[in-house]
């Protein structure tokens, strides 16, 4: 079975129809990077000035490395930058109930840059 | 355009989402069990829950015109707690012979722990034993990974299963290429603003191929629209696929799953 090839494919309409909204995306994360920063340096009222690392801050900057290296599979690599490395099922359920967006440090130290 | 949704949890929806899915061309839901947004309190309140799935939601649903089908187990977010887990399972039998259940799920893991591998397990050689299509639940985030992998490990342990009878969800780029290529129907829950997107799932089609690939809107506590399906096929639309592929997506696909139980028979 061969995967479908829809006409749409050159790259100009490609960008055309999904230019708009990337472009939003990559302001979204630069406000966001900016309204830690503030945060960090205690511009917001009850805030601490903190140079503490948040590791998923720091998962994050990774990841957005990840996005100008020019190789492609860009998504799966940084998936599984993302992801637990470890291979064995946890002895007793953690603290939280719900799955927190990046590996724990100390599961983290296994994880070999993409 | 007809379509199905496959995995969407309607107890979460108000009754106007049914309305806007059967406007938009739903004809059938596939709705499995899974977490309340807190833990219930004994196997009673499952049951209770179950009931709900097998007698309430089918005569919501058919007030516009969708046909409903559900599937029964203990959650991945509740399994942690064995001895609960045992007796929820022991109430489960009873229910597989209402007319709208089609099988055993969603059973999967959460946080990826020991008793949750366990109770999987459990209700996998359930599913077995009573001829049962099986939908898993994989873990979000950063637990998908790994989870997966002791899935499919575990999948692996049971020779007897039918692969073209599991449904493998929730899959995402790094996990898709494992669960297609062991034989499993790979299901993509799309989400609005968090995890997999429509356009993202377009693209896993058109890596892999149309084969044994579903996509649902979920439907769960985190926002969620119920029209995802619909939205999915306009975006291939709109990528220049023909009527064809966009019809086997969203309806051909999860009506050759959900058929293989014999009760998914539709009415139009």
């Amino acid at each position: 079975m061969t995967n479908p090839k829809p006409q749409l494919q050159a790259v100009h309409d490609l960008v055309q129809r999904y230019f708009i909204e990337n472009r939003s995306r990559v302001l979204e994360l630069a406000a966001f990077l900016d309204r830690v920063a503030r945060a960090s340096a205690g511009q917001y009222e009850g805030t601490v000035n903190t140079t503490d690392p948040d590791h998923r801050m720091d998962l994050l900057k990774k990841s957005l490395a990840a996005l100008a290296d020019p190789r492609p599979d860009k998504v799966q690599r940084i998936q599984i930058l993302l992801s637990d490395p470890t291979e064995a099922p946890l002895e007793s359920a953690p603290l939280e109930k719900s799955a927190q967006g990046v590996p724990t440090p100390n599961r983290r130290e296994m994880i070999h840059c993409c | 355009m007809n379509y199905i949704d496959p995995h969407v949890h309607m107890v979460s929806r108000t009754t106007d989402d049914y309305q806007a899915m059967a406007v938009a061309g739903c004809v059938a839901v596939g709705e499995p069990a899974f977490w309340a947004g807190f833990d219930r309190s004994s196997e009673n309140a499952f049951e209770d829950y179950f009931r709900q799935l097998t007698e309430f939601e089918p005569k919501r649903a058919r007030q516009f015109g969708i046909q409903h089908f559900t599937w029964i187990c203990m959650n991945p977010k509740e399994s942690e707690n064995v001895s609960l887990s045992r007796k929820v399972i022991s109430k489960i039998r009873p229910f597989l012979d209402s007319p709208n259940v089609i099988g055993v799920g969603e059973i999967g893991l959460n946080r990826v722990t020991q008793n949750e591998v366990k109770i999987f397990e459990e209700q996998l050689e359930l599913a077995l034993s009573f001829k049962q299509l099986v939908m898993i639940h994989t873990p979000h985030l950063e637990d998908k990974l790994k989870g997966t992998k002791i899935i499919l490990r575990s999948l692996a342990k049971y020779p007897e299963i039918l692969p073209e009878q599991v449904l493998v969800d929730h899959i995402e780029e790094h996990t898709a290429e494992a669960v297609l290529g062991n034989g499993f129907w790979a299901g993509m829950t799309l989400y609005p603003s968090s995890k997999m997107s429509v356009a993202r799932a377009v693209d896993v089609v058109e890596k892999f191929g149309p084969e044994r690939l579903l996509v649902n809107s979920g439907g769960d506590w985190g926002p969620s629209d119920p029209l995802m399906v619909p939205k999915f096929g306009l975006e291939m639309r709109l990528r220049g696929h023909c009527a064809h592929d966009i019809q086997k997506m969203v309806f051909g696909n999860p009506k050759t799953f959900m058929a293989q139980s014999g009760k998914f028979r539709l009415s139009q």
